[in-house]
């Protein structure tokens, strides 16, 4: 179990398999994720990286994040 | 508990509010003929029934309960609204081809089985959303419903196959959504599409170009990740599009340059710009694409392919 904590977000690669998402420090938003989504990433935002969803899933939990659904119903 | 409401045929609306703890069992409207609304969402009901021939219905709001399933509405032939999303509905759709006043139809989140039906006699709706339902078979034509304003289909189970058909019409469109889907074929021409705000296509089968979206002006969030899509065919992009996912597919090294410069030239500070995922193609010089940094000192998050 591994969660990283990104605060300076300069070309940070993730793989296919690994789970991340950015949120805004001050708003707490996730913005971005949780997704598995490979490449290389540049954001003024925090990232967070982990093996699992359910990681981040607890992180955003333990860290009071709210993920603001895009879905419109 | 029963609760009777004498004389029924003055009653013109219902309205159970809500409740601590909340309503269960079943609502009879029967008898109460001139009932125009039935507002009864948020609680625990099962049934809600009585109201399938009342002519002089027009809003039925029944969402978040316990259903299990919608009574034929064929005779409420003056219905406007109908909202009865997130129930246990299990059916086949239910035939809506003579509610030719019905504007908003909401079924979100049920178990809706058969094809996802046709809305073409239906000329004044507005808001069409039936995401999350286990609806088959192909999307039918929407060239008549030309006031279509939102239009959901996402998240069938296992999903809507063929092409998603021509929006060509569909002049006030503000949201299209059919992400988690089998649907295939091209993604539509978005040129007479002004007043779109969001678009989500993503997790599908689509192949070809990602639009010109120069007309879409209002344009705020594009979602076609997760597709087979290899190239854009260029043109402007508006400032107000903030969001942009086009990660997992395979974009050619021209497109994602493309669309890189596409987003430096629209001139917006602090979006999202994601072309990574596996498939598509790392932009020329990669990480140090200068489009790329650009924008990244703009304030935008950028993920491409490295």
């Amino acid at each position: 179990m591994t969660i990283q904590k990104i605060t300076n977000v300069i070309n940070i690669e993730s793989t296919q398999d690994q789970w991340w998402m950015l949120y805004n420090e001050s708003t707490k938003i996730v913005f971005e994720g949780p997704i598995q989504c490979s490449g290389s990433t540049t954001s003024p935002h925090i990232m967070v990286i982990a093996d699992t969803e359910e990681e981040l899933l607890a992180y955003i939990e333990e860290n009071d994040l709210v993920i603001l659904p895009e879905d419109v119903e | 508990m029963i609760i009777t409401l004498t004389p029924p045929q003055n009653i013109t609306s219902i309205d159970v509010g809500t409740s601590t703890p909340k309503l269960g069992g079943v609502i009879d409207v029967s008898g109460f003929t001139n009932l125009q609304e039935i507002r009864c969402n948020g609680h625990d009901l099962t049934e809600v029934k009585g109201y399938a021939d009342l002519p002089n219905i027009k809003k039925i709001v029944i969402a978040d309960n316990l259903l299990t399933a919608l009574p034929s509405l064929t005779g409420n032939t003056n219905l406007t609204s109908v909202d009865c999303s997130r129930n246990n509905i299990s059916q086949v759709f239910p035939d809506l081809s003579s509610n030719t006043n019905l504007r908003v139809f909401l079924c979100f989140r049920n178990q809706l089985s058969g094809n996802v039906f046709d809305i073409s006699s239906n000329l004044n709706m507005n808001h069409f959303g039936v995401g999350n339902n286990n609806l088959t078979g192909t999307i039918p034509s929407l060239s008549a419903n030309t006031n279509l304003k939102t239009y959901n289909v996402q998240q069938q189970t296992p999903g809507l196959t063929g092409g998603f058909p021509s929006i060509d019409n569909l002049l006030d469109i503000d949201i299209v959504n059919c992400t988690g889907n089998a649907l295939s074929g091209s993604l539509p021409n978005l040129s007479n599409n002004t007043k779109l705000r969001i678009f989500q296509f993503a997790s599908n089968s689509f192949t070809g170009n990602i639009p010109d979206l120069s007309n879409n002006t209002q344009l705020q969030l594009f979602e076609c990740y997760n597709n087979n899509l290899s190239g854009y065919a260029g043109g402007t992009i508006t400032s107000n599009l903030s969001t942009f996912r086009g990660q997992d597919n395979i974009l050619t090294q021209s497109a994602v340059n493309s669309i890189l410069a596409a987003f430096v030239a629209a001139g917006h500070s602090n979006g999202i710009l994601n072309l990574g995922g596996s498939g598509n193609a790392t932009p020329t010089n990669g990480n140090s694409n200068s489009d790329k940094l650009v924008l990244e000192a703009r304030g935008w998050t950028v993920i491409v392919t490295p």
